[in-house]
């Protein structure tokens, strides 16, 4: 799995061994933290997100809670001191009635004073003023009543000071007066009291206060009225005692006790209408919220307070959606609410929630950026052990590779040849130990090449020797005698190339008498000193048995020869051998073959073709082996060619063989030369075939060209 | 060259492959001078073989001497290359062929 690694130096695989280890668990422990650091802040994140939503909501619950009780408590208060105001009123008109009442059961102990008309009075001062209804005269009697009336400024205006919502204190009379404290000096000729509704209902309500919800009088201002009739000791009904209380006056009380930033409170009469608000005053304010209601929980809130119930409730107010809380005001039936927007009362809920949630995006910020920090603080540290660990790991490696470089150059000394080296590292470690195999391999070298060249001179000594016998061997051969030079009846020629320095081969030609001359081919089995060795045993047996015979039987030699050869043969060797006489006067041939290759005879104006015939069995290899003998006729210009082995089997460098046919056809195409030029010709061609393949048989050869009987 | 024996009890069997020349030669001579003396029949297949040189003949011949001593040699499957060679030295003659 690692065959990456191959042809990476030593170093740079020490080197990124160690990156590996200690910066993979280095990467290995920062992710896991990294990611442990990375959940840990989401948790908190979503812990503070929840905490700020549950507590938030939990406030919210608590302030609305906090806020109803509260709301519902001023509710209850601002009610009541609603309520107070008119009770006071109510008190205050029930007096004035009782006075107004015992104004005229007295009226001879009052005198009276000369009162005004309205507009012959100041604006904005309070003061008593006077007018008589359309139709009615200025009779005595009347002029009695008004001068009585007049006396009403001794009361009216200690109960106007006191109380500022009173705008005004006035009296109507069934004979057509009108008395009127106040600070206004409006006069309307057609104003009959009479004819108002205060004066109807108060008479209607027989001497009990009544409230008059609001309305706008015959002046142009809005306001409630109460009044109550009064009446003479004689039961008789006199007239009507009123007071209007400006909303105006009622709308700055309420106000005054404005509740929170845009809470506030109001005043629903029992129509449903407003009696106070403050936004009363402003253009276009619809004093009857239920004519233009939305909201159905506003409507059900505003419906309950004009039954005059008592309660909470949630209603979306002017597209506010807020809390209301109301009671009634039971001196007029009438009912006081507040109204506080919800996002008011939880906005200190929301607040903390804004608040933990900005908190926690200041943590997570912290948090972050220390992550951040953490990242550059490792990228750092990283940075700063890969180059701590690059220049360890270079100086480990070369402490390593160094004797392993000095080792290799050491040894490429040694490979050129210098065996003197040594190479000095007493370490104990593998370099340590090549470093002494590799000392001993150069003593050991030293020690053999000592031992080779003695035995390389033993060699030459030897080869010397060889070169020697090799020289014997061929002196052995016949060369080019006088008396086969120059013959007329043939000519001769053979060669021998030995493989090694001494050959197995040998050829021989000898005239056994005057006529007849013998010729052997021969090839011992193997090669060297041995070989050599037999080939001369052979060589002279040979020619020992045929100048013996008593007949041209080349039979008979090669089956004594044989016999002969047997006898001591320890060596196991054995001996090709093609044995013939030639009758140099008629050209007849007798041969015999001992398992040597069949000769070639060129006919003339013929081709060169084998002479193929029975072959016995080789000399040397069992005794008493027959053989037979062929005869055959040479004709004037017909040739011979004896040949070893070492010509069809020469082998080029591709491992093919020469082979008899290559060697017919050179044969045949030096047919007209002479013996020489064939033999020549024949080893120029071999060789080519050859090439620079080694020659490992010797190569032996002989022609012969018969020319005729004289 | 490839050298194949198979032994069954007093039956040897050798089979050659490819080149037997001087040098083949003499990885053969070592089977010829181990040859045991209990080995009644040689049987030699020279199927497969190529080429056989003089040096390849005469441990042929060695085979032959020696199992003429001790039993029967007989050579099988000899191929026309090897069979000119038996022919034109004489081997045919001696040896026997299958």
């Amino acid at each position: 799995m690692f065959e990456f690694l191959k042809n990476v130096k030593i170093g740079t695989k020490i080197l990124l061994v160690i990156l590996a280890v200690s910066l993979g668990s280095l990467l290995i422990i920062f992710a896991v933290s990294y990611t442990e650091m990375l959940n840990l802040t989401e948790y908190s994140q979503e812990a503070s997100l929840l905490l700020g939503e549950t507590s938030s909501e939990k406030s919210e619950e608590a302030l609305l809670d906090l806020t109803k009780t509260y709301l519902t408590k001023l509710t209850a208060e601002e009610g009541e001191a609603v309520n107070d105001i008119f009770t006071q009123i109510n008190a205050e008109i029930s007096y004035l009635k009782s006075y107004e009442e015992a104004l005229y059961a007295n009226e001879e102990d009052f005198s009276g004073w000369e009162m005004p008309l309205p507009y012959e009075t100041s604006l904005g001062i309070a003061s008593s003023k006077y007018m008589l209804a359309p139709g009615v005269e200025e009779t005595a009697s009347i002029q009695e009543e008004v001068l009585l009336l007049s006396n009403n400024e001794y009361t009216f205006s200690g109960v106007f000071e006191n109380n500022g919502n009173l705008s005004n204190i006035y009296v109507g009379t069934c004979s057509g007066i009108s008395y009127r404290y106040s600070k206004s000096n409006v006069y309307d000729e057609t104003y009959d009291p009479r004819e108002r509704e205060w004066f109807q209902k108060a008479v209607e309500a027989e001497g009990d206060v009544v409230w008059l919800d609001t309305y706008t009088d015959i002046y142009g201002e809005t306001g409630i009225t109460c009044a109550s009739a009064f009446y003479g000791t004689d039961g008789e009904i006199i007239g009507v005692i009123a007071t209007d209380i400006s909303l105006e006056s009622l709308t700055e009380e309420i106000e005054a006790s404005k509740v929170g930033e845009d809470g506030y409170v109001f005043v629903l009469d029992s129509d449903g209408t407003y009696i106070a608000h403050p936004d009363y005053m402003t253009e276009g304010f619809v004093t009857e919220p239920l004519t233009n209601c939305e909201d159905e929980e506003w409507k059900n809130i505003l419906l309950a307070m004009s039954a005059g119930a008592t309660g909470e409730g949630v209603a979306t107010v002017d597209g506010v959606e807020s809390y209301i809380s109301y009671t009634e005001i039971p001196e007029v039936s009438w009912s006081v609410g507040i109204v506080v927007p919800v996002t008011e009362i939880i906005a200190p809920a929301s607040s903390i929630k804004e608040l933990i949630i900005s908190y926690t995006e200041m943590a997570q910020e912290y948090i972050q950026n220390t992550l951040s920090r953490v990242l550059i603080q490792f990228i750092l540290l990283f940075i700063i052990c890969a180059v701590v660990l690059v220049c360890c790991s270079i100086l480990l490696s070369n402490a390593i590779v160094k004797p392993i470089k000095k080792l290799v150059s050491s040894m490429k000394k040694i490979g050129s040849g210098n065996l003197d080296i040594h190479i000095e590292d007493d370490s104990e470690d593998e370099v340590g130990q090549l470093a002494k195999a590799c000392n001993k391999m150069t003593e050991d070298l030293k020690e053999h090449i000592q031992k080779l060249v003695v035995s390389e001179r033993e060699k030459e000594k030897l080869n010397g020797e060889l070169g020697v016998a090799a020289n014997i061997q061929h002196s052995m051969l016949p060369a080019l005698f006088p008396e086969f030079v120059d013959r007329t009846e043939f000519e001769i020629y053979a060669t021998m190339d030995a493989a090694k320095e001494v050959g197995g081969d040998f050829y021989d030609f000898f005239f056994i008498d005057e006529t007849h001359l013998a010729m052997v081919m021969a090839d011992v089995s193997g090669k060297g000193i041995p070989a050599a060795l037999f080939m001369v045993i052979a060589k002279t047996l040979l020619k020992t048995q045929s100048q013996e015979l008593r007949e041209y039987s080349p039979k008979e030699v090669l089956e004594k020869v044989n016999n002969q050869l047997c006898e001591n043969n320890e060596a196991k060797m054995f001996v090709t051998v093609w044995f013939g006489i030639l009758d140099i006067k008629t050209g007849k041939v007798i041969s015999a073959n001992a398992g040597h290759e069949y000769p070639a005879i060129y006919r003339k104006n013929g081709e060169f073709k084998l002479l193929k015939g029975k072959n016995g069995f080789v000399l040397a290899g069992m005794e008493n082996m027959k053989y037979r003998e062929v005869e055959f006729a040479l004709e004037e210009g017909d040739k011979l060619y004896l040949y070893t082995d070492g010509v069809p089997e020469a082998t080029n460098a591709k491992e093919e063989m020469y082979g008899i046919e290559r060697m017919m056809t050179v044969l045949c195409r030096l047919k007209e030369e002479t013996p020489e030029k064939i033999l020549e010709g024949v080893k120029v061609d071999v060789d080519r075939f050859v090439g620079e393949a080694a020659q490992f048989d010797d190569m032996t050869m002989l022609a012969l060209h018969y020319k005729g009987g004289n | 060259m490839n050298i194949v024996k198979t032994r069954i009890g007093s039956e040897l069997r050798i089979e050659l492959d490819g080149r037997l020349d001087a040098v083949t030669a003499l990885e053969l001579e070592v089977e010829l001078n181990e040859l045991e003396s209990d080995v009644t029949r040689l049987d030699l297949d020279l199927e497969c073989l190529t080429y056989m040189s003089s040096a390849g003949l005469r441990v042929i011949l060695g085979f032959q001497r020696a199992m003429n001593n001790q039993g029967t040699m007989v050579v099988h499957n000899v191929n026309d290359v090897i069979m000119d060679i038996f022919e034109v030295t004489g081997f045919a003659d001696v040896l026997t062929i299958q």
